[in-house]
C-alpha cells in the first residue's frame, strides 16, 4: 500500500469522526435544551405564557342575605365599584389618537367625574397632584369608593384610558338600623358583630376564577377557557318579625326619650321560644356603624347583664309553688322589715304589718314576705330551679359577645344574699335570660331554648336548621298557671290604670331594681333599672313581652315602664288579630282578715 | 470433492430417454402493453378543488367558531349589564319597602293607624273589640329626625324633604330664639320651603356640581401636561 493511499483513508476517516462528533454534540445540546424545556423550567415557562395570554378574572362570589321571618332583607350584598386612577398617565386626550371627537382636558375628565359622584373636581385634582407630588410614577390611587351601578355605567362611558373600575362589592342594609343591633354589621373585609359575625360561615362565599387566553382585543380565545364558579353564600332567615321590630324600636326609643333614660331594651318572644322582636335604644344602624356610640353597637339585651331585682320574684314564687311549701292562699302577717341574725330585709316602703296571702305579697312585691314564704325553703333547691329556668348560662341563641353569668355556688353564700336572692338582688342576668325564664312560664312550665335563628339555607336550597334541644321541665303546668294567674292580678290591682287592656288577661311583674357601682362597691341610688315582665293572653299564653328601662329621671318608678308594657301588648293584639281571653280571671285573696273573737 | 461426485461414483445409469419430453415451459406471448393514459386534466381539478373545499370549509369553520366566540362574549357583557340593572332595581326597592319608608310614607299621605279587628263571640252573640287605644303614639318622625334612622333613606329625596319639612316645622324660629353658630333664623325659615321644593324628583344630590359653572379646561390644569 502505498504512502499517499494509507494518508488518504486517515484523513477520510478523522473526517467521519469528525462529522459523527459534531452530529452526537449537536443531538446532545438539543436534548439538553430540550430537556431544560419541557422539565427543568416547563413551569415557569408555562406561567409566562399565561401571563402574556393568558388571563385570571375572579368572579366574586355574592356573601348571602339575611331576611326575617317574612323575608324581608335585613342585609344584602350589592355591587359596587372602587375608582381608581393612574396618576402618571393622566394626559389630555387628543382626537385622532384617542376615542374622542374633541380634546378632553384631564380637568374636564375630573369635572366630569366630578359630576357623576358628586364631588368637588378641585379636590379631586389634589388628590392627584397630591399622590403625584409624593411619587411621581405613582401608578395607582383610589379617588372615589363606593360607585353604584349608574355612578359605574357614567364612569365607564366617559371611555378615559388612566381609569380603573375595580369591583369592590359591599354590604347593604335596606332597613337601617330595625333590627341592626341583631344584624351586625360588617368591616372592611370581616363581619364585626351580630348575626354577621355569628352566623359567617353560613353567610361567607366561595370566590370563584375564570382562567383564558385572549385574543387582541380581549375576546376569549374559543376553547382556552376553564371556569371554576363561585359558590355564593347561604342565607340565613331569622325568627324576628321586621314590623314588629320597627314597631317595637320606635315604641322604646320614645319610652327612652320621654324617661330620659339611658337606654331602653325590650324584648318580643314566642311561647316556642323564638325571638320576635329585640329593640333597643339607640340602635346601630349597619349601614353606618361608626355614627354610633361604640356601647350602641351590639345588643344590650345579650351582653349586658344586671341585677332583675323584683320580676325575679316570679320565680321564687313558682319555686315555692313547685315545692309545695305554698299555696297562693296562704296567710301570712307582713311587717315592712324581716330581721334576724345578721340579716336584714326591707320592703321599698314602710308600710303597716299587713294581712296579705301569698299571692298579695308577690302582687304587691314585698320582700320581707318573700322571705317569710321562702323561710322553710334551702337555697340549693332554689338554684336548683333557677338553673332550669336558664340563668347561669349563655341562652341557646349564643349571641355574639353574649354574656353568661354563672350561678354562684349556694353554699358559699351568706344569709344576706341568700335572702337578697329571692327579690334579684345578688344575682344578675340578662335581659334574653329573663325573657327566656318567663317564657318557661308561658308555655306551661317547660323552657324551651332562645332561638333567633330559624335555619341557614345555602346556594344550593338546602336548609340547616340549628338544632333545637329538647327543652326542660322547670315547674309543673299547674304551678306555671297558678303563678300567672296570680301575676294577672299585678296588671289589675297594682293600682296603674295604664296598665291593663280591657278584655285581654294579661300577666305581669313590675321591677325597680337598684344598680351596682361600675366598680362593684355597692348601689348608686341615682340609677334604677326599672321594668315590666309579662306574658299574654293568660289563658292561652303566645307572648312574652319584657321592657326595661336604665335610669329614668322623669318617673324613676317602675310605673314609668307600664305605659311602654301596655303599648308593646297592644300593638301585638293588634299585629297578630289576637282575640279577647274568652275566660274569666279567677278570684284569688289578696288579703285576709282575722276572724274577730 | 463434493459429496456428490460421490453419488455419482455408485449411481446405476439411467435409462436413456426414449422422446424429448414436452416442454412444459413455453414463453408467453410478449404481452400487449396497454398505452399509458396521460393523466385526465380533471383529476386534476377534481382533487385542488377537493383541497380548496378543505381549506375553506376548515376557514369557514374557524370563523364561525369565532363568531361564536364574539357572539358570547357580547352575550355575557349584555347579561352582566342586566343582572347590574336589576340588582340596582331590587336594591331601590328593598330601601323602599323599609318599615321606615313606608311609616314616613304613610304619614305623608296622612294615614292614621286603623281601628283594630273586631271579634264575634258565638257563645254570648256578642262583639268584642280589640284593645284600647296606645298611651303614646307619636309620629314616625319628629323635629329630631326619625325614630328609628335609615342612612339609606337619607338619600332618598322624597323622605329627606319629608323629614326636612317636619324639623323645620318643628323648630319656629322666634326672636331672641338661641340659634346655632352660623345660622341665622332666616336661614332656618328658608329651610322649610327649599325642601318642599326637593320634593320634585328631580332633585339632585345638593353635592353635586354642575359642570357649566366652570369653563371647560380653564379651572384645572391637567397634571403631567408637558
Amino acid at each position: 500500500m502505498s504512502v499517499a493511499a494509507r494518508a488518504k483513508r486517515s484523513s477520510e476517516r478523522w473526517r467521519t469522526v469528525l462529522v459523527a462528533i459534531l452530529t452526537f454534540a449537536l443531538l446532545a445540546v438539543f436534548v439538553v435544551r430540550l430537556a431544560d424545556i419541557q422539565l427543568v423550567r416547563a413551569e415557569a415557562l408555562n406561567a409566562e405564557a399565561d401571563g402574556r395570554r393568558g388571563v385570571t378574572q375572579t368572579i366574586f362570589g355574592t356573601r348571602g342575605p339575611i331576611v326575617d321571618a317574612n323575608g324581608t332583607v335585613l342585609a344584602e350584598s350589592v355591587d359596587r365599584w372602587d375608582l381608581t386612577i393612574s396618576p402618571r398617565y393622566t394626559r389630555d386626550l387628543q382626537p385622532g389618537i384617542d376615542r374622542v371627537d374633541e380634546t378632553l382636558t384631564v380637568g374636564d375628565a375630573l369635572v366630569q367625574i366630578g359630576a357623576i359622584t358628586g364631588q368637588d373636581p378641585v379636590d379631586l385634582q389634589a388628590k392627584i397632584l397630591a399622590e403625584l407630588e409624593r411619587n411621581p410614577d405613582s401608578d395607582y390611587l383610589l379617588l372615589v369608593d363606593g360607585l353604584d351601578v349608574s355612578q359605574f355605567e357614567a364612569v365607564r362611558d366617559l371611555g378615559l384610558p388612566y381609569v380603573y373600575l375595580r369591583l369592590n362589592p359591599q354590604r347593604v342594609y335596606p332597613a337601617g338600623s330595625v333590627a341592626g343591633n341583631l344584624v351586625g354589621f360588617m368591616g372592611a373585609d370581616e363581619p364585626l358583630a351580630g348575626i354577621e359575625r355569628s352566623e359567617d360561615e353560613c353567610l361567607s362565599a366561595e370566590d370563584g376564577a375564570r382562567v383564558f387566553d385572549r385574543g387582541a382585543d380581549g375576546t376569549p380565545i374559543p376553547g382556552s377557557m376553564t371556569t371554576r364558579p363561585a359558590i355564593d353564600g347561604g342565607s340565613v332567615q331569622l325568627t324576628i318579625d321586621a314590623d314588629v321590630q320597627f314597631q317595637m324600636q320606635q315604641l322604646t326609643q320614645q319610652y327612652t326619650s320621654q324617661l330620659r333614660a339611658r337606654s331602653g331594651t325590650s324584648i318580643v318572644m314566642r311561647a316556642d321560644g323564638t325571638i320576635v322582636a329585640v329593640a333597643e335604644s339607640s340602635t346601630v344602624d349597619p349601614n353606618d356603624p361608626t355614627a354610633s356610640d361604640s356601647r350602641d353597637r351590639g345588643s344590650r339585651a345579650f351582653t349586658a347583664a344586671y341585677e332583675p331585682g323584683s320580676i325575679f320574684k316570679a320565680f321564687s314564687f313558682a319555686a315555692m309553688l313547685d315545692l309545695g311549701i305554698i299555696t297562693p292562699r296562704d296567710e301570712l302577717s307582713v311587717p315592712w322589715t324581716y330581721t334576724a341574725p345578721g340579716v336584714r330585709v326591707r320592703d321599698a316602703l314602710s308600710h303597716e304589718v299587713k294581712q296579705w296571702t301569698a299571692a298579695g305579697i308577690l302582687v304587691n312585691s314585698s320582700n320581707s314576705g318573700m322571705v317569710r314564704l321562702a323561710e322553710p325553703m334551702s337555697t340549693a333547691d332554689y338554684y336548683d330551679y333557677l338553673d332550669r329556668f336558664g340563668f347561669g348560662e349563655r341562652s341557646a341563641v349564643d349571641f355574639a359577645g353574649e354574656q353568661s353569668v354563672a350561678l354562684r355556688n349556694p353554699a358559699n353564700l351568706d344569709a344576706q344574699t341568700q335572702l337578697n336572692v329571692l327579690f334579684g338582688q345578688g344575682i344578675a342576668a340578662t335581659p334574653i335570660q329573663l325573657a327566656s325564664a318567663y317564657q318557661a312560664l308561658a308555655n306551661g312550665g317547660v323552657h324551651l331554648p332562645a332561638r333567633l335563628i330559624a335555619g341557614c339555607t345555602d346556594a344550593e336550597g338546602e336548609v340547616t336548621a340549628p338544632e333545637v334541644g329538647e327543652g326542660e321541665r322547670v315547674v309543673s303546668d299547674t304551678t306555671a298557671r297558678q303563678t300567672l294567674e296570680v301575676l294577672e292580678n299585678v296588671v289589675t290591682d297594682y293600682g296603674y290604670d295604664t296598665f291593663p287592656i280591657e278584655g285581654y288577661r294579661i300577666a305581669a311583674k313590675t321591677g325597680t331594681a337598684q344598680m351596682a357601682y361600675e366598680d362593684g362597691s355597692g348601689y348608686d341610688p341615682n340609677r334604677m333599672m326599672i321594668s315590666v315582665a309579662g306574658v299574654f293572653p293568660v289563658d292561652d299564653p303566645q307572648f312574652v313581652v319584657l321592657t326595661m328601662y336604665d335610669s329614668p329621671q322623669t318617673i324613676r318608678t317602675s310605673g314609668g315602664a307600664i305605659p311602654a308594657f301596655h303599648d308593646m301588648v297592644n300593638l301585638l293584639i293588634r299585629h297578630f288579630d289576637i282575640p279577647p281571653s274568652t275566660t274569666q280571671q279567677p278570684e284569688i285573696p289578696l288579703e285576709w282578715t282575722a276572724d274577730q273573737p | 470433492m463434493t459429496s456428490l461426485s460421490v453419488l455419482d461414483l455408485h449411481a446405476q445409469p439411467l435409462p436413456a430417454p426414449e422422446a424429448p419430453a414436452e416442454r412444459h415451459l413455453k414463453a408467453l406471448p410478449s404481452p400487449r402493453v396497454a398505452p399509458r393514459r396521460a393523466p385526465r386534466l380533471v383529476h386534476g381539478v377534481i382533487a385542488l378543488a377537493g383541497l380548496a373545499g378543505i381549506v375553506c370549509a376548515q376557514l369557514g369553520l374557524s370563523v364561525v367558531i369565532s363568531e361564536g366566540a364574539y357572539r358570547m362574549s357580547a352575550l355575557q357583557a349584555e347579561s352582566t349589564s342586566l343582572a347590574r340593572a336589576e340588582q340596582s332595581v331590587a336594591e331601590e326597592l328593598a330601601v323602599l319597602s323599609s318599615p321606615q319608608h313606608v311609616a314616613v310614607a304613610g304619614a305623608e299621605l296622612g294615614m292614621l293607624a286603623g281601628q283594630p279587628s273586631q271579634f264575634l263571640t258565638l257563645a254570648t252573640t256578642s262583639t268584642a273589640g280589640g284593645p284600647d287605644a296606645l298611651h303614646m303614639q307619636v309620629p314616625a318622625v319628629d323635629g329630631f329626625g326619625m325614630y328609628v334612622p335609615n342612612s339609606l333613606l337619607t338619600a332618598q329625596p322624597q323622605v329627606a324633604a319629608s323629614v326636612a319639612q317636619v324639623q323645620a316645622a318643628t323648630i319656629e324660629p322666634y326672636p331672641g330664639m338661641l340659634l346655632p353658630a352660623g345660622e341665622s333664623a332666616a336661614a332656618i325659615a328658608a329651610a322649610a320651603p327649599a325642601a318642599a321644593q326637593d320634593v320634585e324628583p328631580t332633585a339632585v344630590a345638593p353635592t353635586t356640581v354642575a359642570p357649566t359653572t366652570i369653563a371647560p379646561g380653564t379651572l384645572l390644569p391637567a397634571p403631567g401636561q408637558e
